[in-house]
């Protein structure tokens, strides 16, 4: 092989670059291995955004399909929710909430926790899961909706803002206002009360997470600086309906 | 990364159906390609656009339908668009000029493959790899790093199959010629390193 290395014809090429990955010629050519070394398994650290990556997936496989009737749907409520006390959805950031939401028992779709396994569409609270990363965009949204209409707040579950917050920050980048486009991080947006104000308001929710008091969201002044009330949302409205294929936008 | 195709389309299948645990076996069979494919596009920020590619891998899941290659052709043409994107945003040159001479461990002798393919770094391979010209290093990359065929491979890349071919054909001969230079070192064979190798943003 050696001495046909500077002259690899083409079937050869084409050989080594669709056997390397089944495990080819590994060993027998330092061009193989070469190859086989950019294709080897996982390594330490290239998994590190596996948690960010689940969450992305949990909160944005909870929109139900039908996204313009659901989008309408959500703006509505929110909109309602904004009228309501917007600062009891914030009193149970953190964990809270879950437990209101499962022990609440009225609300739709989160009445017998236990009986749903992880990862149903129609679920997104499961009484085995970490409180924390209990709860997905999409399900707060639906949850809301119905708490809105029936004006019930003391039922209102809240979205997990913090796991979207740790998943706004990890995916966020150089770029965050491109992160969110992301329709998982509508929910986010609205409480916020902006695109521009997220990063702040992840702030403020991540530090009153590792205070380990979710029930001091309040305490830290949360409810007062988020102008949630706002009655159109126009940051939420304006960002989810904005998201052509990647394809279309980006095409080379 | 090696798991057997089924595995994998298992959990593509179920991850379809809102599995969660399925999805993280996707993560981790593909997210491990699309950096190293990223890697040579953008060097130190591969992690930063990965992320963002999964996050719109999460947000499109939906909308995708295919088989397991075709999962992986699929997010790899998003990473490769958040790739451009992100050079655009930067306007900066990606700092992949590594110098093939840094590559002290690549092997050095066929009787020492078993120890050279275990002292060959994966970030020293993918770092030959980035100093071919960007048409070349993808098409290797997408054939044995992604895995795809070359039709796929040229779907990424808006190419024709036999485009591809070619692509990989010159960049593994170019390779091979470094290999033999470096094996060669210590002589007087002058070296084949092209200090300033083009980068992707720069073809384009």
């Amino acid at each position: 092989m050696s001495e046909n290395r500077e002259r690899l014809d083409r079937l050869a090429a084409e050989l080594m670059v669709s056997g390397v990955w089944a495990g080819g010629r590994v060993g027998s050519d330092p061009l193989a291995n070469l190859l086989a070394a950019t294709a080897v398994s996982a390594r330490d650290g290239e998994l590190a955004g596996e948690e960010a990556a689940v969450m992305a997936f949990r909160a944005a496989h909870l929109s139900p399909i039908p996204e313009l009737r659901r989008r309408s749907m959500l703006k509505t409520a929110l909109a309602k929710l904004a009228t309501a006390k917007v600062a009891i959805v914030l009193l149970a950031v953190g964990g809270g909430g879950v437990a209101l939401a499962a022990g609440s028992g009225n609300l739709p779709g989160v009445g017998s926790p236990d009986s749903h396994p992880t990862g149903r569409p129609s679920t997104s609270v499961t009484a085995s899961e970490n409180a924390s990363h209990s709860t997905a965009a999409a399900a707060a949204g639906t949850k809301s909706a119905e708490a809105g209409k029936s004006h019930t707040p003391s039922g209102t579950p809240s979205p997990n803002l913090q796991g979207l917050c740790t998943a706004f920050n990890a995916g966020a980048g150089d770029n965050p206002g491109k992160a969110l486009d992301n329709p998982a991080f509508t929910v986010l947006i609205t409480t916020a009360g902006g695109k521009d104000k997220v990063a702040d308001y992840c702030k403020g929710v991540l530090a009153s997470a590792s205070a380990a008091h979710p029930t001091e969201a309040d305490s830290h002044g949360s409810p007062s600086t988020h102008p949630s009330g706002e009655p159109t949302h126009p940051s939420g409205a304006e960002t989810t309906p904005s998201h052509p294929a990647p394809s279309a936008t980006h095409s080379h | 990364m090696r798991d057997g195709p089924s595995d994998v389309s298992a959990a593509l299948l179920a991850a379809r159906q809102g599995d969660e645990d399925a999805y993280r076996l996707l993560y981790r069979d593909v997210q491990p390609r699309l950096l190293r494919y990223l890697r040579v596009l953008v060097s130190d920020d591969a992690e930063d656009v990965a992320s963002e590619t999964w996050l719109q891998i999460a947000r499109d899941f939906a909308t995708f339908s295919g088989e397991i290659d075709d999962f992986r052709g699929w997010a790899a043409t998003i990473a490769r668009h958040r790739a451009l994107d992100h050079l655009r945003r930067q306007r900066r040159r990606p700092p992949t000029g590594e110098s093939f001479d840094e590559l002290t461990d690549l092997p050095a002798d066929h009787d020492t493959a078993d120890a050279a393919l275990e002292a060959l770094s994966t970030d020293a391979a993918l770092a030959l790899v980035a100093t071919l010209p960007p048409d070349q290093a993808e098409a290797i990359l997408l054939r044995v790093v992604i895995g795809l065929d070359a039709k796929a491979a040229g779907e990424v890349l808006g190419k024709r199959p036999g485009a591809v071919r070619t692509a990989a054909y010159r960049g593994l001969n170019r390779l091979a010629e470094r290999l033999d230079a470096r094996d060669a070192r210590g002589s007087t064979t002058p070296g084949v390193t092209k200090p300033n190798p083009p980068t992707l943003r720069e073809v384009r």
